[in-house]
């Protein structure tokens, strides 16, 4: 058995988007930090390029995770340093402006996203993981008929902003970016931190946060071997805190697991969607391009459209049929364009730890509204228009029970013909939230507006769990935004207390700008 | 999880079954691993799934009997009426068995383009090697409305 034990002043469950972000600035600031991760770190050179293997080596339990009930909606996670963000495409928003208000007015966070101490974060960010609109010559055929169709219909389309300047468009965002120009926290805030002092130690699950007379003294877990197998205990303490950042789905679980309830769990949310698929006679080429270069946000309809291009394996699984159809399409796989809708849907669901299976496993009960339903059946219709309009030949709406090839415009009336429950559509979700929403009252909210976790001392949530609401927009860049400002805050009150009656030279320290010993000036 | 021989068989003529022999784009024997990949699935997934997949295998693998009447499995049915059956089970009503049908098609489609012979086959990346840099010079670039040009 291999045993792990630690000690730091920060103990960072999680390397995603919120994990990392937190790791970079608490290291700046001098604290000391270790990050605990479940999954393996990636070697960019070493990762697979076909689909399987960077399924089992990257995806929590090859994407198969789904919530509960009758028609199982798919999660897909990441399990690797960097978290999801090193598995998808680098699409950067900053908090809408309407949502941040929002939490403002009913979820009394005003002084977390108060809009300049957030522009202000969102500044550094964008700086340092090199955001770009994606250039029309990275945009690849797939986004390019995208573009074609949304002018077409007068939809409002953009180039997507990523975090990957240096893109060469190789369209391998899922696989791991090869030249690792997708700024990606496995290659950014991970790296930067452990420059900054900062520990990591992968393969290591932790299962529970341990108490001491109400403060959080460190976490508690195993030790796993390359087949996730549990080789060892796993045990660090935490001189001022803790900081879960495991996602939307593992942060509960590990709360819940270590006594905590309250509202924890108690609401999770989500932006699932679906894809349509077209065929058109000219040369498309998935494999080449930005993964995702183009978009049309809809936000007053509550959905987003997006180009992706995804691995031949999923346009092959895609493709309607078996036998000889589907073969004919099976070789002419460079001529088909995909597109998917994301609905912000007003669904609440709840997260809870699962009764049986491996360690960390979790229950997710979700079930779309009829609204939302609605708005998947909106989206694919339009997306079925804009295949159309671009000039498909044949197009694959994806819902049972629907002819499975359309060939004319007139036929998208059929989609829009009937109500379709939720198992027709092939839908997924990858941008998950609320599970331990954040809040000023602590009987409707988990955390506070500093993230700490009401009723216990020395335990905060930084991911994407902790945003109150879901965003309509990809969450990457708020989870970073908002947990960049919680650590800075968190960094400046444990500054204070340290810097009480210690020496002069850590004073002087402290009185500096905090901007500029974060790295960030 | 290790899969019992039958289900080997199972598997193997399932998830080759998506492909008919005759067809554009045909997979030949031995060229895709489908066993590797349904093992890969089911060791790297969550315990639902992995019991997800072991009942997909078996309704699949039984489909003969209760969807045309036969007292045969997959296995022992001609390959065309094996890849007819599939299709139908992939557009089947009941949504289990539609979705145990898509999950093996998953797994079919990942051993068959993990073979660089067919994903070549396949034109996935026939755009992708026009851009690479030893043909750019000679190939027109993608702009952002003439990616198709």
């Amino acid at each position: 058995m291999s045993a792990l034990e630690d000690e730091a002043d920060f103990v960072i469950v999680g390397t995603g988007a919120g994990g990392a972000t937190a790791a970079r600035v608490l290291s700046a600031a001098g604290h000391s930090v270790v990050m605990l991760e479940e999954g393996a770190r990636l070697v960019t050179a070493e990762r697979p390029r076909d689909l399987l293997g960077a399924m089992a080596q990257a995806f929590r339990d090859m994407g198969t995770n789904a919530t509960e009930g009758a028609s199982p909606l798919p999660l897909l996670q990441a399990r690797c340093v960097g978290g999801a963000t090193a598995i998808n495409s680098g699409i950067i928003w900053r908090l809408p402006d309407e949502v941040r208000r929002d939490w403002s007015e009913r979820f009394g966070l005003g002084e977390l996203v108060d809009e300049r101490g957030l522009s202000d974060a969102f500044d550094v960010i964008e700086a340092e993981l090199e955001i770009t609109d994606t250039t029309p010559g990275l945009w690849g055929g797939n986004a390019a008929l995208m573009a074609r169709g949304a002018e077409a219909l007068g939809l409002p389309g953009k180039a997507i902003a990523r975090n990957a300047a240096r893109c060469k468009g190789s369209a391998q965002c899922l696989q791991g970016c090869p030249g690792e120009a997708r700024q990606s926290m496995d290659v950014s805030y991970v790296p930067r931190a452990i420059r900054q002092g900062a520990r990591l130690h992968t393969r290591a699950r932790v299962d529970r946060v341990r108490f001491e007379g109400g403060r959080a003294t460190g976490v508690e877990g195993a030790v796993l071997d390359a087949d996730r197998r549990v080789v060892g205990a796993l045990r660090v303490r935490a001189r001022r805190a803790v900081i879960v950042a495991a996602s939307a789905v593992q942060s509960p679980v590990i709360l819940r697991r270590s006594g905590l309830r309250g509202a924890v769990g108690e609401t999770f949310m989500a932006h699932p969607g679906c894809a349509v698929v077209g065929r058109f006679d000219e040369p498309v080429g998935m494999g080449y391009g930005a993964t995702q270069a183009y978009e049309v946000p809809l936000r007053e309809r509550r959905m987003k459209l997006e180009s992706i291009s995804l691995p031949p394996e999923m346009i092959a699984a895609r493709l309607p049929g078996a036998g000889a159809a589907w073969q004919e399409r099976l070789a002419h796989l460079d001529h088909f364009a995909q597109w998917a809708v994301q609905v912000r849907m007003e669904a609440v669901g709840r997260v809870r730890p699962a009764w049986f299976g491996r360690g960390g496993e979790a229950s997710v009960r979700y079930a779309p509204t009829r609204a939302d339903m609605m708005r998947v059946r909106e989206g694919v219709a339009t997306l079925c228009r804009m295949m159309f309009a671009a000039g498909a030949r044949e197009v694959y709406p994806g819902i049972a029970g629907l002819r499975s090839v359309l060939r004319d415009p007139s036929e998208v009336a059929l989609v829009e013909a009937r109500e379709h429950p939720q198992a027709h559509y092939s839908m997924m979700a990858s941008h998950l939230f609320a599970s331990c929403p954040a809040g000023a009252d602590p009987a409707t909210s988990a955390v506070g507006p500093d993230l700490a976790v009401h009723g216990v001392s020395g335990l905060y949530v930084m991911d994407s769990s902790a945003l109150p609401t879901n965003l309509g927009v990809n969450p990457q860049h708020s989870i970073m935004g908002v947990t960049w400002r919680a650590a800075e805050r968190l960094a400046q009150r444990e500054e204070r207390a340290v810097t009480r009656g210690v020496t002069l030279e850590r004073e002087a320290s402290a009185s500096m700008p905090l901007a500029a010993r974060t790295g960030a000036a | 999880m290790t899969f019992t021989d039958f289900e080997r068989r199972w598997l193997v003529a399932i998830l080759s079954g998506f492909t008919a022999p005759e067809g554009e784009l045909t997979v030949a024997d031995g060229e895709a691993d489908y066993l590797h990949a349904a093992e890969v699935m089911a060791s790297g997934s969550r315990l639902k799934a992995r019991v997800g997949l072991r009942v997909a295998v078996w309704v699949v693998a039984l489909a003969p009997a209760w969807a045309l009447g036969r007292a045969q499995t997959l296995d022992e049915v001609p390959a065309a009426t094996r890849t007819e059956l599939l299709a139908r089970l992939l557009e089947h009503r009941a949504y289990l068995v539609r979705g145990l049908a898509t999950l093996l098609k998953l797994t079919a489609t990942l051993a068959m383009m993990r073979s660089p012979a067919v994903r070549a086959r396949s034109g996935y990346d026939r755009v992708a090697d026009a851009h690479s840099p030893s043909s750019r010079r000679a190939l027109p670039l993608v702009s952002a409305h003439g990616a198709l040009a």
